[in-house]
């Protein structure tokens, strides 16, 4: 199995990285930092097909009040959490339909429509939805080419082992939905 | 009663043009902003008291904000909207095609509310709104495309959200109309008249309070769902 892990900067996509190297898989570990060149990440990887292309970005942005942002730091959440997670996945479709893999944001319950905290209000909350919508569109457009797409959101203390259980398990759905890291339904 | 004061940014064409006649038509005081002076003008002859905006240029948010210093206001829409390369599949969307359609339908109506808060806290009703739209509905969406445009109005939609808590406090009503499916040139002039959407989202703007704060209404009066 070859798998792509993207933001291994941060504590999930390590211990992802090193879940799936000890299942006995050709892991490919993937920084996500500001300013990487997503072409040439995508030109390293080749035309391989990829078994399965897990996106996390462990990022906490602050609780900020609106007043106190700028458009430049607005602009850089977008582009970390939106416009990067679904770039380099578009970049890697034609490796994914290959083989019929699997495409798997992990983001958080903070950005559903619903959640009440604070924290990463605005520079969180807003581009890790858009990033939801996104998702919603890929597990649509892809299904033709067998590309199976999922959608998690996890907090931080969840163990490497069950995420990948539950994205084992929630590869059928489409359109997709969100849902916990135990696959259980969330509202948007 | 004291006159309601609203203002409309976006107000040269389409659904803002109509939102200035018909609040004008209503009894409120309109302010309303265009791009350039081919834009302004009309609106001074319809009545309204008229300014320059880009509302994706912070400097221009700036000079609005200073121009009306101490009005009070009522109401803003924050309505200027782009729906960017609808056709474009994800392969072909840059960060700059998809970064110019979030800032101008997801970031720049948040600073501009940002600006104008203190006007608002001068006003009677409190009403901070954007414009918002179906697409913005993750569980509706059966369909995918439109990637950019969808993004900017999920983002919105949720920026709203948190907007609404974060002034609730402050008794600000934060809410976003959908306005539905609108003859204008972002719809190649297909759907409903504008007439039709802005009687209805104008219902909707004399009636919401502090308690609809966090909600995305059409101009039928439901719900968008998340």
């Amino acid at each position: 199995m070859r798998v792509v892990v993207a933001g291994t900067e941060g504590a999930t996509g390590r211990q992802l990285a090193d879940h799936y190297r000890r299942e006995g898989a050709s892991v490919t570990e993937v920084g996500l930092r500001s300013g990487s060149n997503l072409g040439l990440i995508a030109a390293e990887l080749g035309s391989q097909p990829i078994d399965l292309l897990v996106l996390s970005d462990n990022i906490e942005a602050p609780d900020c009040r609106l007043a106190d942002l700028s458009r430049a730091e607005l602009q850089a959440a977008f582009e970390r959490l939106t416009f990067a997670p679904f770039r380099l996945a578009a970049l890697l479709r034609p490796n994914l339909a290959a083989a019929e893999g699997t495409l798997v944001l992990l983001t958080r319950e903070s950005a559903a429509m619903g959640f009440r905290d604070t924290r990463g209000r605005y520079l969180e909350r807003p581009f890790r939805a858009a990033a939801h919508a996104l998702w919603r569109c890929y597990s649509i457009e892809w299904a033709p080419y067998a590309i199976s797409c999922v959608l998690l959101a996890i907090d931080d203390e969840r163990e490497a082992a069950e995420i990948a259980a539950t994205i084992k398990a929630r590869t059928a759905e489409v359109p997709l939905t969100l849902r916990d890291a135990r696959g259980g339904w969330l509202s948007w | 009663m004291a006159q309601k004061t609203i203002l409309i940014a976006g107000a040269s064409r389409g659904i803002g043009r109509e939102f200035v006649r018909q609040f004008l038509a209503s009894g409120w005081t309109v302010h309303a902003t265009a791009r350039d002076e081919s834009g302004a003008r009309p609106l001074r002859e319809a009545g309204a008291i008229a300014y320059r905006l880009d509302i994706a240029d912070d400097a221009s948010i700036a000079a609005l904000s200073r121009e009306l210093e101490g009005v009070p206001l009522d109401a803003v829409i924050a309505n200027a909207g782009i729906s960017g390369d609808l056709t474009l599949k994800p392969e072909a969307i840059s960060r700059d095609e998809m970064l110019k359609v979030i800032d101008t339908n997801t970031i720049s109506p948040l600073l501009l509310l940002a600006a104008l808060k203190p006007n608002l806290m001068l006003g009677t009703r409190k009403l901070a709104m954007a414009m918002s739209s179906l697409m913005s509905s993750i569980s509706s969406n059966d369909w995918g495309t439109q990637h950019s445009y969808r993004a900017s109005k999920t983002a919105l939609n949720a920026a709203w959200r948190s907007l609404a808590e974060e002034w609730r406090p402050d008794g600000i009503t934060c809410v976003l109309l959908r306005p539905g499916f609108v003859k204008t040139d972002m719809t190649n002039f297909q759907g409903m008249d504008v007439e039709v959407s802005v009687v209805g989202m104008l219902k909707v703007v004399e009636t919401i309070g502090l308690a609809d704060s966090g909600r995305v209404i059409g101009y039928d009066g439901l719900d968008v769902p998340w």
